[in-house]
């Protein structure tokens, strides 16, 4: 190797790792650390064990050598061995997280965390509970308060479908029921509406009835209602 | 490898579960919630901010311009505001995942609550504006408890809601009136349990769904729409029994051609055969696959008003019974007309479940009617308490005991226990337990 610039890292536990100073960038904590001309000797690390900082070490080394222009690691590669990478323990997994965070190496903090939400998602809460040993300190009535509280973000709203009801109307009754006139004109995004079969005889019932209604009385109230004066506007009425 | 009993996940700081649960699917994330005290504190941040009514509005804006959804812990998701004389008034917000907001009005004190008139207008939205992909935006509004000091607030807050599709108000102690201004966005209304609202008026064009639960007001409608989902729990009754078919028929309208319906045998007897009843049932629920029909039991069942209907719902799927002894009942006998309708047969109905019947006699006649009305196979489950599920069988047994001046159907069938689980068996109507 040539020159090569290196630093020096002491886990908690005495362990003495040399790294090359481009892999151990990829830590913030540890850029700073160097930019600031304290990385003279041995950076301590007390809040990381030789092992887990080996792994850390590690996964910095994969990713350095994935962002030089020269490297001909895809991208698919470099995921193949995150995923192999961080098929650990649950223990390893929680002082990774805890490492990752501490050194700030985003990568490592978004994959390992990447992987406990993973491991919780479409999960119940029995089940997480379950895989990660949380104790349910609800009091019953607590456990109760806090699922009625949030009830309401839980309902599944009416889905918009964007096929919209279609209904079809024969323009002479088109133009005779207002409010389906209105509703064509104003539909936007729709275009001509099939009326299903039966609607249409009873809507020739209805413009019938109210014709006669019409043509019988002007200003005799009605003893017995119809529907279809409700349905049609003023206008059919004069 | 040592047994790990220890809860290692809960005792990483905050900020680390913040991002993991930021890599959670908005689902699951309010879920951890649930999970112990602690991850319950995570979510139960409040931003407290007092401030004056007409500010109400700005400061609704900015905490919702400050949420950030892809991080739901990063900001708090609630806002407590205190407003209005001495203060009295809290108004406490929630966001959710998938652009919904709760706001619940309170008055710190248990006082009477005036009967107030309220006009929501929601007809400013822009209908060619979309909304911008980084703020967030509501489409679901959850409005509780609003009351006469707090309604011009939260008029004020909800006009500025461009791109409301889904509207709930819930609660409203002294609401009497209620006028709903819409625009086309507006697609889904639920309105529950406002014990005095007397008077209901929408304008509105493209409602797709309506929610109602509570006294039947005197409903009011401007304009024509077509609802696909309609519940009308009026199981207490009419609020004025003066409102009559005539009055109701433009509601009739909008809920003619929905699926999913919820419907009180009172509504029908009352409201709706009087305006149908002469058009020998050409008058048709053309769509309807799901139906929730509410009873009650007042002197011995009497299935003619359930019968009348359902010969009025040709492509009925599922069939929900539910006897309710408190439901309003009609003291008027109709009559129905013995006619075959056009379609008698119920050729897609598949399922029936029928709740709370205390006479299992009746129970069972009804079952065996409805099984002669059906084309295909029913599956027929009956519960009284929910818990304990029976379905109707057929028995294939000779029994020469049986009286003979019942249906001569009945001996064939029977209603059996079941043992398997009640959601593998029958899903419950989509209107149940909301």
């Amino acid at each position: 190797m040539s020159s090569v610039k290196k630093v020096t890292l002491k886990s908690s536990d005495g362990e003495i790792f040399e790294v090359e100073e481009t892999v151990a960038m990829e830590s913030q904590t540890i850029k700073g650390l160097i930019e600031d001309d304290c990385a003279d000797n041995a950076i301590p690390l007390p809040n990381v064990t030789g092992h887990i900082l080996s792994l850390v070490i590690q996964y910095c080394k994969e990713h350095t050598s994935s962002s030089d222009s020269n490297s001909s690691k895809s991208n698919e590669k470099l995921k193949a061995w995150d995923t192999q990478f961080i098929n650990v323990d649950l223990n390893v997994l929680f002082d990774l997280i805890m490492a990752a965070n501490y050194l700030n190496v985003k990568g490592l903090l978004d994959l390992t965390c990447q992987t406990v939400a993973d491991m919780i998602k479409e999960k119940t809460p029995e089940q997480i509970r379950a895989m990660f040993n949380i104790v349910n300190d609800f009091t019953p009535e607590e456990e109760e308060e806090v699922r009625r509280e949030n009830a309401w973000a839980f309902e599944i709203s009416l889905k918009n479908n964007n096929v919209v009801d279609t209904f079809e109307v024969e323009e002479s009754m088109a133009k005779e029921l207002q409010t389906i006139k209105n509703m064509i004109e104003d539909n936007y995004t729709d275009s001509v509406i099939p009326l299903h079969n039966v609607t249409s005889d009873i809507l020739e019932l209805v413009i019938e009835d109210c014709k006669k209604h019409v043509e019988a009385a002007e200003s005799e109230s009605e003893p017995s209602y119809s529907l279809a004066s409700k349905l049609i506007d003023d206008p059919l009425k004069a | 490898m040592e047994e790990n009993t220890l809860d290692l996940l809960s005792s990483l700081p905050d900020e680390i579960l913040g991002r993991i649960i930021s890599f959670l699917p908005s689902e699951s994330a309010l879920q951890t919630s649930f999970l112990s005290t602690r991850w319950a504190s995570l979510w139960n941040t409040v931003l407290v901010q007092h401030g004056t009514t007409e500010a109400a509005v700005t400061a609704i804006s900015e905490f919702l311009t400050h949420f950030d959804e892809l991080n739901p812990l990063r900001q708090p998701r609630r806002l407590q505001y205190h407003f209005g004389k001495g203060s009295a008034n809290i108004l406490l917000a929630t966001i959710a995942a998938n652009n919904k907001l709760h706001m619940e009005l309170s008055t710190g004190k248990q006082e009477f609550q005036k009967q107030f008139d309220w006009q929501l207008g929601l007809n400013h939205q822009s209908l060619t504006d979309q909304p911008s992909s980084s703020s967030f935006f509501v489409k679901t509004l959850f409005l509780k408890s609003v009351g006469f000091q707090s309604k011009e607030a939260v008029s004020s807050i909800v006009s500025n809601f461009q791109f409301l599709e889904s509207l709930k108000i819930i609660e409203c102690n002294g609401l009497q009136t209620l006028e709903i201004d819409s625009s086309p966005r507006l697609k889904s209304l639920t309105i529950f349990d406002c014990p005095q609202l007397k008077s209901l008026f929408i304008r509105s064009l493209k409602l797709r769904s309506f929610r109602y639960r509570g006294l039947l007001p005197r409903l009011l409608t401007e304009n024509h729409f077509n609802l696909k989902d309609a519940m009308l729990d009026f199981r207490q009754g009419p609020c004025d029994n003066s409102f009559g078919s005539n009055d109701f028929d433009p509601s009739l309208l909008t809920i003619k051609n929905a699926e999913i319906l919820t419907l009180c045998k009172w509504t029908f007897e009352k409201l709706i055969w009087p305006s149908i009843s002469y058009l020998h049932g050409n008058f048709q629920f053309y769509r309807l696959k799901e139906l929730w029909w509410i009873d009650n039991s007042s002197e011995g069942y009497n299935s003619d008003a359930l019968i009348s209907f359902l010969k009025l719902c040709p492509a009925l799927e599922q069939l929900f019974v539910t006897v309710d002894t408190k439901s309003y009942s009609m003291p008027i006998t109709t009559t129905y007309s013995k006619k075959v309708a056009r379609h008698s047969k119920l050729e897609h109905l598949k399922v029936v479940k029928l709740v709370g019947f205390t006479n299992e006699e009746d129970e069972l006649l009804l079952a065996v009617h409805l099984t002669k009305l059906a084309v295909k196979e029913l599956l027929i489950i009956a519960t009284a308490d929910g818990i304990c599920l029976r379905s109707l069988v057929k028995v294939h047994l000779y029994q020469p005991k049986l009286n003979q001046t019942h249906v001569k159907y009945t001996h064939n069938y029977k209603f059996v226990e079941e043992n398997g689980d009640i959601n593998e068996l029958c899903v419950n109507h989509a209107h149940m337990g909301l």
